[in-house]
């Protein structure tokens, strides 16, 4: 019998792509990707204009905080009424349910720029334009508008997570003579919650990121900033230096809190 | 004379075309024990999810100490409160604890104040071997040990009847006789029992009547030592020779 | 095509004067297939904006049309950029040259040249009919609305200054944001060009006017519109700053435009007297 374990057979199925080699590729490309970044750096450093920075940085400032706000008021609303679309699109009633996917098909099937436009220049003119009541609808329409957008993602998530709690869970509850809504409120969507979270975590960067199309609505945030210093300065580098780690400065910490809520609604964890 | 405790009265259940319950006629007395057998797909473990309408039925009545449970009238939670179930796979809250999973439903249903559901909870894990797990979360307990929990979340409810529906199916071997013996205890305390399961000891230990279930039909039923000693008909001969054949 | 239909009308009452200007600037081997991109903000009538059936108009267009197409035989191609990025556009080679409207200032002047001016226009204020505002000095506490990038917001920043902060800015990407503000109680004043403003109240007559009164026009001695103006300013086109020849044939053409009448002739037709 011929022997097949002989140290001196070359590696017949996989030619190049051993795993040496494929690891050795990734290290390359690795360092070719740093350097590159470092060298960027470099030479944007050189660029940034310090006097510049120190007389912006204010507005930048309130621009990151005017952000954070609208995030903050919007994802909270987002995520409330993603916890009804999601109830809703698994309703029994195919009325609730018809109505719910169609919502969550407009705002989904839609680009957010269109639907912060309509809402913008649109509803005002609905409700007697010069007379409009609400003198400064830029923010309330760009809350509505990335309300109504995220809740309809999150409720697909939610949606999600709770396809995925096994259906005993529901029958075990109603078994015991809890209601619907008990039972989901004790035991589905609690489960549901922690299966939900990743996806929900995601969206939520995905608001933060959305609120520089609120630029063409009028709002000062950290995008019209930029473009605002950019066209009076012609200076790039230093403004989209604050742009990028107010960006930062909004999306890790998020990250942080989305794995904090993570790790707190495992099994094992305490979720009361 | 008064309605038996639980009756299938003409039960007929279709899954789309399927007829899995056929002209089911069954009584369940007061404080018995009731064992239903049979091969995989005579429509057992669906006779027992209609019994609390987790399936619904397409002709005849289920009743439950005269209420109809079919009746859209009746107020199905609280029916259900009258009948426990355990399932096959535990069915445990995963983000609870023993003890919260047994205090829960006293809790947000009968609006029974913490520290009452508390104590209960307590004595009924204490019945079922369980009292040192309080704390703990399913996921660190073993098939046996949740599968106890689960029967003392039922009990928590103070049912009329428990159902139980091929509840050591899904165990070790060594794990099933700890819940058959919870189980004996309860029959014993003159619990009226529907179990639907393979242990055929059991069924002839504790069991008061067996029925054999074929194809959706009931097919014979019998007090255990006639069943198993005498079998009366073909189909139930067949059935008992499967299990002698080990 | 852009422009098209003008160059034909155009072409038919100056061949004249046109023939005599074409021998003295042509450089470019004169096939008339040269295309030249020009970058804009559209819309921003009556400088640059589209019919309903999508035809591009505007002043801007047919003076384009006659220095570039007559005067220099290429084919000016309109590019739509926005206003706020358009000198670092040009300045990337996203076109050739920038007519949109553009104030000539030594801001801009340090990264791009200018022509020589085209045509002179003034910071003026509308607001809607009913509104309180009859001077400047009523902008107190008031919210202004103006286009990102152009002179109109820099006139609004300077008034707030003036006015120790005391000034609401919003900034819209298009003019026409800006007025659909107005006309949405969104802002309660658009500072911008008196052209372009009245472009906008002439088709809002019952809802927009200007606030009236001298101003800065006055105050130079301009041929200024009854209308309170906080700037005078000229148009320009923008060239890149190594773009020289091209720029000096275009001042020649803009001369020749102006001498045998065409300017004119363009000018009466969007603007009256």
């Amino acid at each position: 019998m011929a022997d097949a374990f002989s140290e001196t057979d070359p590696q017949t199925n996989t030619g190049l792509l051993t795993d040496r080699n494929v690891r050795l590729a990734g290290q390359v490309v690795a360092v070719v990707f740093a350097a590159a970044v470092l060298y960027l750096l470099y030479r944007i450093a050189s660029l940034v204009d310090l006097g510049l920075l120190e007389t912006i940085f204010p507005r930048f400032v309130d621009a990151y905080l005017l952000v954070l706000f609208i995030f903050v008021v919007g994802g909270v609303l987002s995520v409330i009424l993603g916890v009804f679309v999601g109830l809703g699109r698994i309703s029994r009633s195919t009325l609730t349910r018809g109505v719910t996917v169609g919502y969550v098909e407009f705002f989904r099937g839609t680009p957010l720029l269109f639907q912060l436009i309509v809402i913008y220049y649109g509803i005002p003119t609905l409700f007697g334009g010069p007379d409009f009541p609400i003198q400064n609808w830029e923010i309330p329409a760009a809350i509505l508008g990335l309300t109504l957008n995220h809740g309809a993602y999150i409720g697909e998530a939610i949606r999600g997570g709770i396809n995925s709690v096994p259906d005993g869970q529901m029958e075990a509850a109603r078994s015991l003579g809890m209601s619907y809504i008990g039972a989901m409120r004790e035991v589905v969507l609690p489960q549901a919650w922690r299966n939900a979270l990743p996806a929900m975590g995601n969206d939520q960067v995905i608001l933060i990121k959305d609120t520089s199309l609120l630029t063409v609505i009028a709002v000062p945030e950290l995008l019209s900033q930029f473009r605002d210093v950019y066209s009076t300065t012609f200076d790039p580098w230093t403004p989209i230096l604050l742009v990028a780690v107010a960006y930062l400065c909004l999306t890790l910490p998020l990250s942080y809190v989305v794995t904090y809520f993570e790790r707190r609604a495992s099994p094992g964890g305490d979720n009361e | 004379m008064s309605d038996p405790q639980l009756v299938f009265d003409g039960v007929n259940k279709y899954f789309g075309e399927n007829h899995v319950l056929k002209d089911i006629d069954l009584d369940v007395e007061d404080g018995e024990v009731v064992v239903v057998v049979g091969p995989s797909g005579s429509g057992k473990s669906t006779l027992l999810r209609c019994t609390n309408r987790l399936e619904e039925i397409q002709s005849g009545e289920i009743r439950l100490e005269g209420v109809s449970l079919t009746d859209p009238e009746t107020d199905i939670n609280l029916l259900r409160q009258r009948i426990g179930m355990v399932f096959q796979s535990f069915n445990l809250f995963p983000h609870k604890t023993a003890l919260q999973n047994v205090t829960l439903a006293p809790r947000k249903v009968k609006g029974i104040a913490a520290d009452d559901a508390e104590q209960t909870a307590r004595d009924l894990l204490q019945r079922v071997g369980l009292e040192q797990k309080a704390d703990s979360y399913p996921h660190q307990l073993s098939g046996g040990q949740q599968q106890r929990v689960a029967i003392a979340r039922a009990l928590a409810m103070r049912p009329h009847v428990m159902l139980f529906d091929e509840v050591t199916s899904a165990l070790d071997p060594e794990l099933v006789g700890e819940v058959l013996s919870v189980m004996r205890d309860l029959a014993d305390e003159g619990m009226t029992m529907l179990v639907v399961t393979h242990e055929m000891g059991f069924a002839r230990e504790v069991g008061d009547r067996i029925v054999l279930m074929a194809d959706g039909e009931k097919v014979e039923e019998a007090q255990p030592e006639e069943f198993f000693e005498n079998p009366e008909t073909d189909r139930a001969k067949q059935f008992l020779s499967k299990f002698l054949e080990v | 095509m852009d422009g098209t239909s003008r160059r034909t009308y155009l072409k038919g009452t100056a061949a004249g004067a046109a023939t005599l200007g074409l021998a003295g600037c042509l450089g470019f081997g004169g096939s008339g297939e040269d295309t030249i991109q020009i970058g804009s903000d559209i819309p921003y009538p009556p400088f640059e904006y589209r019919e309903a059936d999508g035809t591009l108009v505007g002043f801007d267009v047919d003076i384009a049309a006659a220095v570039f197409g007559e005067q220099l035989e290429m084919t000016p191609e309109f590019n739509q950029t926005a206003f706020d990025g358009i000198i670092s556009a040009l300045n990337n080679g996203n076109f050739r040259v920038i007519m949109s409207a553009m104030t000539i200032n030594d801001t801009r002047a340090e990264k791009v040249d200018f022509s020589d001016p085209y045509f002179t226009a003034y910071q003026t204020i509308v607001v809607p009919q009913n509104s309180d505002v009859t001077t400047k000095e009523d902008l107190r506490g008031a919210t202004i609305g103006v286009q990102k990038g152009t002179t109109g917001s820099t006139a609004a920043a300077e008034l707030k200054e003036e006015f120790g902060g005391d000034l609401d800015i919003k900034q819209y990407d298009l003019i026409a944001d800006a007025f659909n503000a107005i006309l949405n109680n969104q802002v309660d004043a658009i500072i911008n060009d008196n052209t372009v403003n009245a472009q906008y109240i002439s088709q809002n007559e019952d809802q927009l006017r200007f606030v009236e009164g001298d101003g800065a026009a006055v105050e130079q001695g301009k041929n200024a519109p009854p209308y309170l103006t906080l700037t005078v300013e000229e148009y320009g086109i923008a060239f890149r700053q190594d773009d020289d020849d091209l720029r000096e044939q275009v001042n020649e053409a803009l001369a020749t435009i102006r001498e045998n009448g065409t300017y004119d002739e363009i000018y009466n037709e969007y603007f009256e007297g």
